[in-house]
């Protein structure tokens, strides 16, 4: 055993001690008290002690055992394959995907269980990763697109589980639940499942270990004749496979699989082998230390908290950590370099300025009756009704605009096509403030609610802007560092609405981008903020056009690079925490926005910007439109329409191009 | 034509001139909009108009006493009130409880809001529900109405204390299954307590519950209860006993073993007076047939 594998080994040994401390601070005086024979062989029928030991607690301790390690395998896989430090099962959208197909197949399916259940869970897990690989492969994989397309596609994930689950309010619970990852346990059924199919992954894992390390170094391999491909492919599957099944058994662990590979790594195991041995270990031991603890936690206090979510809570953050140890040598994804499909501008303007003055009156005027009838009001009719269907297009409108503009700078700024408001973390910051208030206060109002979102938006932005003067992050890392307190604040709500408190709900409704919040004066504030973007555009279009071509041709133009970076990030965070006060932070439309636009033809900035706010608006004002109608009286949130209508097709177009 | 009932000839025979042009039987006094299932219980209960209530659809399941008058509209869910359907309604007045406190200002704009503090105050719930209940009578202008509710709901659970005698040899318990592993039980903040004290029986859990009343608990808690008589309530997932059949902690478990484990239609937790003697009459009626 040589100096590094000791060390690895020590820390490792550590880990485990703490997770042994926990566990006999939890089992040890049951333990005591049954004497080895009642506690570890069969159980009488009548002997509930030993029963509830062998039959709750044991195969509990082994579900954590079990999970931790297959998860921190999984991890380890991922960023060995995708050369990627920051891969995990949750980073790249997997566990996400898993858990998005967990969610419809216990409201579509709930008798399906076994082979069936986690044939769907594997189909969820293996689309995701698809569909983020599919995004990352023309920007050959560089590992901040595949963070970034993960994290966005489990955002995605996410939002569509968050409005199945509020549309279903009888398995509301159960869903949360799910979501968040307990390890209770009635049998060792769920164990019994799980060892089989994790020993078939980990053992297809074990069989890749000498060639996965062979693929550090590109040319040796090929050289061996390695199938290169085949050999990733593997290893991508059996990941994505080990995290399925966990998902299935105890639902979403989050970030476990991101730790726990960093840990090994800062406890000096720098061979991929021994990582393979030493991070499952440490994930092991993790996932037992914490949900030991919170079971003592737990029988002193009464509060139920699922492990899953906590590990979440714990390792989002960790992330930030991480971020410093991305490869510099990132080539972010060209989002602005081809010039194909060019058009004149005006006339493709034009059209897109028509086609949305139609669908505002349209929107405006057609609703439904108290029995759900469709009318169109007209007239005096009408009159009562604008005072309610007004506000909540313009702030549509307004919301989209802005945060189309926002995503057309960012992804010119960083040269990024993955950028987006929604990856800033300013609506995090902005959900995050709703989320403090609504638990400190018995009852918070109108304004108290506001003016805490407000607050937590600036506070984003100021860590971000603080980010980008001292820490020197460049763009790209800033929008990681966003994508990071988004993942924290997922986390953070799957552990508040685990605990079954109502008022996670109304947090909840929010997040999936409800309008339903904007009233006169909001859509007022949001109407100036779109206005003044729109006026502020042409100046900012100049410098970015520059950037977005290269740093080095900007300075020779005379531009300050840091300082346009400054203050095009602060007025993107400004915008984005506007527009998120209206449309809620998930609407994807600042993603959406910009590739559209340059899709209809208008390559360049100040072109792309109007036409982007001009699709942006319109895209919004007709998820409003439909969110307040199909589903009547129920109200369906704007962002999440938004978000459902334009994610595949954005998907499709990063996928896919024309050839040229 | 629609078939002629007795409540339709009483109003023809009673009421002709007084009739709104709607052309059927309203109670009448101001309208109500009720955003809350609990106080739209109380508002049928004391005759007075509701004319919407939010999530209609899952009165039958949850609420189902007393019957919800087929022409309250529905406004959507309970998170998201349809304005432009509340709009419509023109009501006179809006009850509502604390949850909704962020949408109150808009609200305000087509009626006044009365909004009541009830559960989630982290106590016993029961002197509230009075309090609202009184408050709602004065506001429906239906005092008398309250009152002989409150006398009613009184002689209900004194009227049970006999019946449920049978089920004073041991403690119980009431849950909801959330999923196959996890149950939501319910004790003190809980209106269940309230009715269980008055009934001089006693609840299995005595652990902590949050400040709605109930604390979400892995099935393996369950072992701490004993042989407490145990009901659940409806609805319960459907896999939930179709798995639970398979483990031997379940099977295993004293109530389980000793058939005390009861399925029983469920009652409003948050609800109101006619939720307390919903309660309790099943409970009697449940103690009189397993006596």
């Amino acid at each position: 055993m040589d100096r590094e594998t000791r060390r690895a080994a020590g820390w490792t040994a550590l880990i485990l001690l703490l997770a042994a401390i926990a566990t006999a601070l939890n089992l040890g005086p049951r333990l005591a008290a049954l004497g080895p024979e009642r506690a570890f062989g069969l159980p009488q029928p009548t002997d509930l002690d030993a029963l509830l030991m062998h039959y709750s607690l044991l195969p509990r301790l082994a579900a954590g055992a079990l999970c931790g390690a297959a998860l921190a395998l999984a991890g380890t896989l991922f960023q060995q394959v995708l050369r990627n430090p920051v891969a995990s099962p949750s980073t790249i959208g997997v566990e996400a995907g898993a858990g998005l197909a967990l969610a419809m197949a216990t409201l579509y399916a709930p008798t399906l269980l076994g082979w069936g259940r986690d044939l769907s869970v594997l189909l969820g897990a293996f689309l995701a990763m698809g569909i983020v690989f599919g995004m990352a492969a023309r920007f050959r994989f560089s590992p901040l697109v595949v963070i970034l397309g993960g994290l966005v596609v489990g955002f995605y994930c996410g939002a569509v589980t968050t409005t199945l689950t509020l549309m279903h309010e009888h398995y509301l619970a159960g869903l949360l639940i799910w979501g968040s990852g307990s390890l209770a346990q009635q049998d060792w059924r769920i164990v019994q499942d799980l060892l089989p199919r994790l020993a078939a992954g980990s053992l297809l894992a074990g069989l890749m270990v000498r060639p996965l390390t062979l693929l550090q170094l590109d040319e040796t391999a090929a050289s061996l004749g390695l199938r290169l491909s085949l050999v990733r492919l593997g290893a991508l599957a059996a990941g994505a496979a080990l995290t399925a099944f966990c998902v299935g058994a105890v639902g979403v662990i989050g970030f476990l699989g991101l730790i726990a590979p960093a840990l090994a790594r800062a406890a000096g195991a720098r061979r991929f082998a021994t990582r393979m041995v030493i991070a499952p270990l440490i994930g092991a031991g993790l996932l037992i230390l914490t949900d030991q603890l919170l079971q003592v936690l737990g029988s002193a206090s009464g509060i139920f908290l699922p492990a899953g979510a906590v590990t979440a809570v714990i390792g989002a953050p960790a992330m930030l950590l991480l971020l410093r140890r991305m490869p510099s040598r990132m080539r972010p994804p060209a989002a602005t370099s081809e010039n194909q499909g060019r058009r004149a501008t005006t006339p493709v303007l034009a059209v897109l300025a028509t086609v949305l003055l139609g669908t505002v009156i349209a929107v405006t005027i057609v609703g439904r009756d108290v029995d759900g009838g469709w009318l169109a009001n007209l007239g005096a009719a009408l009159d009562p009704l604008l005072a309610w269907r007004l506000p909540r297009t313009i702030g549509a409108l307004a919301a989209g605009a802005m945060l189309a503009v926002t995503g057309v700078i960012l992804q010119r700024m960083t040269g990024n096509a993955m950028a987006s408001p929604e990856v800033l973390g300013v609506s995090a910051g902005a959900a995050l403030g709703l989320m403090a208030v609504l638990f400190i206060l018995p009852a918070p109002g109108y304004l108290t609610q506001t003016g805490a979102m407000a607050a937590g938006a600036l506070a984003a932005l100021a860590g971000l802007l603080w980010l980008v003067r001292r820490a020197r992050l460049s763009g790209n890392r800033v929008l990681l560092a966003g994508v990071t307190l988004g993942a924290f604040l997922m986390a953070l709500m799957s552990l508040v609405t685990a605990t079954g408190d109502p008022r996670a709900l109304l947090l909840m409704t929010w997040m999936t981008g409800s309008t339903y919040a904007v009233d006169g004066t909001r859509a007022l504030i949001a109407a100036i903020a779109a206005i003044a973007a729109l006026i502020c555009a042409p100046a900012m279009s100049r410098p970015l056009e520059l950037l977005s071509l290269s740093p080095v041709s900007a300075r020779t133009a005379g531009v300050d690079v840091r300082r346009t970076q400054f203050w095009a990030l602060g007025l993107c965070a400004g915008l984005s925490a506007v527009a998120t006060l209206v449309v809620g932070p998930l609407s994807f439309v600042g993603l959406i926005g910009p590739h559209l636009a340059r899709r209809a033809g208008l390559a360049r900035c100040l072109p792309q910007m109007l036409g982007a706010a001009l699709t942006g608006a319109l895209l919004m004002a007709m998820a409003d439109f439909l969110g307040r109608t199909v589903y009547f009286p129920w109200q369906l949130p704007a962002g999440m329409i938004s978000a459902l209508l334009g994610g595949p097709a954005l998907v499709l177009l990063l996928i896919w191009r024309p050839k040229t | 034509m629609p078939p002629i009932t007795r409540r339709s000839l009483l109003a023809a025979g009673l009421g002709g001139a007084l009739l709104p042009a709607v052309g059927y039987a309203r109670p009448e006094g101001p309208r109500f909009v009720s955003l809350d299932h609990g106080l739209a219980q109380t508002l049928i209960e004391i005759d007075a108009a509701l004319v919407g209530l939010p999530q209609t659809q899952y009165w039958e399941t949850w609420t189902i006493e007393p019957p919800l008058p087929a022409s309250t509209a529905n406004l959507g869910t309970s998170r998201e009130i349809n304005m432009e359907v509340l709009a419509r309604l023109r009501p006179d007045l809006i009850v509502s409880t604390p949850y909704l406190e962020g949408v109150r200002d808009r609200m305000e704009r087509m009626a006044p809001v009365e909004s009541f503090p009830i559960h989630a105050l982290g106590k016993s719930p029961y002197a509230d529900i009075v309090a609202a209940t009184r408050r709602l009578g004065v506001l429906a202008d239906r005092e008398q109405a309250a009152d002989q509710l409150i006398r009613r709901t009184e002689k209900t659970l004194s009227g049970m204390r006999a019946a449920v005698a049978p089920l004073r040899d041991a403690p119980l318990v009431m849950l909801n299954f959330i999923d196959t592993r996890h149950v939501r039980i319910y004790g003190e903040n809980c209106l269940f307590q309230d009715v269980l004290d008055r009934l001089n029986l006693r609840n299995g859990w005595s652990r902590w519950t949050n400040a709605w009343g109930f604390a979400t608990v892995g099935i393996e808690s369950l072992a701490d209860i004993g042989d407490s008589r145990v009901f659940v309530l409806d609805p319960v997932p459907s896999d939930v006993f179709p798995v639970l059949s398979g483990s031997p902690l379940w099977q295993n478990l004293p109530f389980v073993k000793a058939g005390r484990l009861i399925r029983f239609p469920t009652v409003l937790m948050f609800g109101t007076l006619p939720s307390v003697a919903r309660l309790a009459r099943l409970l009697g009626e449940f103690g009189a047939r397993h006596g």
